[in-house]
């Protein structure tokens, strides 16, 4: 039991850091992804920004240039009255609404334009700059782009455009932007859970495989979608190593199986051998010594014959010869059985079932998984007095039980119970074989259930659950 | 006349120790040591018993059984064989062999199987309502056991222990034929339980008789009958 409850948990960890939690690896991933993606969508916003703002400025420094090469070509046509009175005449009637133009004579006098005065600090022949400046009929200075230059007879002429404007400009598309990040925010929260959840499935599918294959059904395998990406590739080599373990293990298979198969014949023959020479001799001696090595021999093909078993359960076969049986019977067969020899043990044995409970079951190989507990019970539970075979519904399927009230097995001794030629009382089983566990849990995996080893407080309780066939 | 045993046997060592076994019991053994052979000699019909390997070269034995059978043979046929899972087991007998043996055997088991066989074969008997040992009777329609006629009183199980006992009588039961015919089980069971039931079977029908009819035959199993 308390390997089935290690990993049990395992599983729940798993599962738990996979899937669920704020600090699960999924969660913290979709995080990640929202972060990331918010990020890249204020950075995206704010370069369109950045280059809208240079391209605008671009067009307003083509255009003041643009006005600056327009009225020197007045001023070379028309000279400099013709050029003072073209751009009166535009101011008059209220043109550049956001431009600036200033006309000085070469001293910096104003002659026409609407900027009260030449900037004090503004050089002749600058290509750009910006200032604050008061125009004709401003209430308060403006940002102007401007540029200026001197004409042929000395003049100063200075053309400009109010920026203010621009900033307005801006703030509405700030306000386009923000709204662009807050429809953003959404869809970047769903598009990381949708990611997550994606992933989520994918990983789950694998995680699913590779726990069917740890509890023992090697079959199975990844699903794969053939898309190549990463999760496919994961795919693809979690079942080239499940290939691997399952060949690996049917060839241990093989090799164990064949060999206790090919022991048999030289067994036989060391057996007639040991009744030949008990037959010839009638030295006491030898007599004994012979029924001893007849004795081992005995214990050696128990051995050999369960290891068999099991290799045979294990591979699956005789799932065909399931049959189903009344619990109550079986368990009142077997105890019917060991009756005596319990009663000669010092132990009464009962048989709880409910007379209507029926499973489908391999009779043989069932009986003898249960014959093996009760032996085992006979064998181990010393200062008990009842054995307890009962079988019941449980959420799974039909269980069978073996319960004693003697000392039980120490929750830490467990594991190590279960495992093959181990014996934890190795003073009082020299006659057992320390598979008869190992051969319990075969023919349960046989039936697709399992060998629980619970508390029966006091005592020992071996349950061997034997699910449902869907079929 | 001496019966008749053929061993359809490809291993040397076993097949000389079995035909060595049975000539001492008198029998009279012929062995074949490959498929094809066994058939050949056994389809002239005058063996008491076969003992069929499964595992043979030319022809396997489960072929060879079927063609007996085919041939309207039907001559009793032990299966010895190292194939020993249960579903070996059923498909040997629904092959139609009358008995299965699997290696490593006891001769003891080997033998006294055979001569149940050879019993069977010789005389089918038919159906009986009544049988008896000595001043031991079993009423199989009443259900009711008498020794020297008083009544015993038998549990079910104990019954049919009795029962199989008593229609081998004089003949060696091993503990695996028991187990296999009165509990219909065939693993092995790690302690003696089916020496517990023969010895409470024992004090039931012995106790407060002279003359002791259960007898255990050492090193093969049981016996109902006179004292030897």
């Amino acid at each position: 039991m308390a390997e089935a409850d290690s990993t049990g948990q395992a599983e729940v960890g798993l599962k738990d850091r996979l899937f669920s939690g704020f600090g699960s690896v999924t969660s913290q991933l979709v995080t990640m992804i929202f972060v990331l993606q918010l990020l890249l969508t204020i950075v995206l916003l704010g370069y369109v920004q950045w280059a809208a703002d240079q391209q605008l400025r671009r067009e307003q420094r083509a255009y003041v240039g643009e006005l600056r090469d327009t009225l020197s070509e007045i001023y070379v046509q028309d000279g400099p009255a013709g050029l003072a009175d073209a751009i009166e005449a535009r101011v008059g009637t209220g043109g550049w609404a956001n431009g600036a133009v200033l006309l000085t004579s070469s001293d910096g006098t104003p002659i026409a334009g609407n900027l009260r005065a030449w900037p004090g600090i503004m050089p002749v022949g600058v290509g750009w700059q910006e200032l604050d400046l008061y125009r004709e009929n401003g209430a308060r200075p403006e940002r102007i782009g401007l540029s200026t230059m001197r004409l042929a007879g000395g003049e100063r002429l200075l053309t400009g455009w109010v920026l203010d404007d621009d900033v307005r400009l801006r703030r509405s598309v700030e306000g386009a932007m923000l709204a662009a990040l807050l429809l953003a925010v959404p869809i970047a929260l769903l598009s990381a859970i949708g990611l997550g959840q994606v992933m989520g499935r994918r990983l789950r599918a694998i995680s699913g495989t590779t726990l069917a294959v740890a509890e023992g059904d090697l079959t199975r395998r990844v699903p794969r979608d053939g898309s190549g990406d990463a999760f496919d590739a994961l795919a693809m080599q979690v079942n080239a190593m499940l290939d691997r373990v399952e060949a690996l293990v049917s060839e241990l298979r093989l090799v164990t199986d064949g060999l206790a198969h090919d022991l048999r014949s030289p067994l036989t023959r060391v057996q007639s051998r040991l009744e030949q020479a008990s037959a010839a001799v009638s030295d006491g001696a030898a007599l004994a010594a012979i029924g001893d090595a007849q004795a081992e021999l005995g214990v050696l093909l128990r051995i050999l014959s369960t290891a068999l078993q099991i290799s045979r359960a294990e591979a699956g076969i005789g799932t065909d010869q399931l049959t189903e049986v009344s619990v109550a019977e079986f368990l009142e067969e077997i105890a019917e059985l060991y009756g005596p020899v319990a009663e000669d043990s010092g132990f009464a044995l009962e048989v709880v079932a409910p007379p209507e409970l029926r499973a489908s079951l391999h009779r043989e190989l069932t009986g003898q998984a249960v014959a093996n507990l009760l032996e085992n019970a006979l064998r181990h539970a010393r200062g008990g007095h009842t054995i307890r075979l009962t079988g019941e519904r449980v959420a799974e399927g039909v269980a069978l039980a073996v319960a004693d009230d003697g000392p039980g097995i120490p929750e830490g001794l467990r594991a190590e119970a279960r495992r093959r030629f181990v014996r934890l009382d190795p003073a009082r089983s020299e006659t057992g074989s320390g598979l008869g566990l190992a051969l319990v849990e075969a023919v349960a995996r046989l039936h697709g259930g399992r060998l629980d080893l619970e508390d029966a407080r006091p005592g020992l309780r071996a349950v061997l659950i034997l699910p449902d066939r869907q079929r | 006349m001496a019966q008749r045993v053929l061993i359809v046997e490809d291993d040397e060592a076993t097949a000389s120790y079995i035909v060595k076994g049975l000539t001492e019991q008198g029998m009279v053994v012929d062995r074949a040591a490959n498929g094809r052979d066994g058939l050949f000699l056994a389809t002239d019909g005058s063996y008491d018993a076969i003992v069929l390997d499964r595992m043979l070269p030319q022809m396997d034995g489960m072929a060879v059984l079927g063609a007996l059978r085919a041939a309207n043979i039907d001559t009793p046929v032990l299966i010895l064989s190292a194939l020993g899972s249960a579903d070996e087991r059923v498909a040997g007998l629904t092959a139609g062999s009358d008995d299965y043996l699997t290696k490593p055997f006891a001769f003891a088991e080997l033998l006294a199987r055979l001569k149940i066989l050879m019993r069977r074969g010789a005389a089918t008997p038919a159906v009986e309502t009544r049988l008896a040992c000595e001043d031991l009777e079993m009423d199989l329609l009443s259900r009711k056991v008498k020794r020297a006629g008083k009544p015993i009183d038998l549990q079910p199980r104990e019954f049919r222990l009795l029962e199989h006992l008593l229609r081998h009588a004089d003949q060696v039961v091993t503990r695996t034929m028991l187990l296999e015919h009165v509990w219909d089980y065939h693993f092995d069971p790690g302690t003696n339980v089916i020496d517990v039931h023969i010895s409470r079977l024992r004090r039931k029908i012995d106790d407060g008789h002279e003359r002791p009819l259960l007898h255990t035959v050492r090193g093969a199993g049981y016996r109902l009958g006179p004292p030897a």
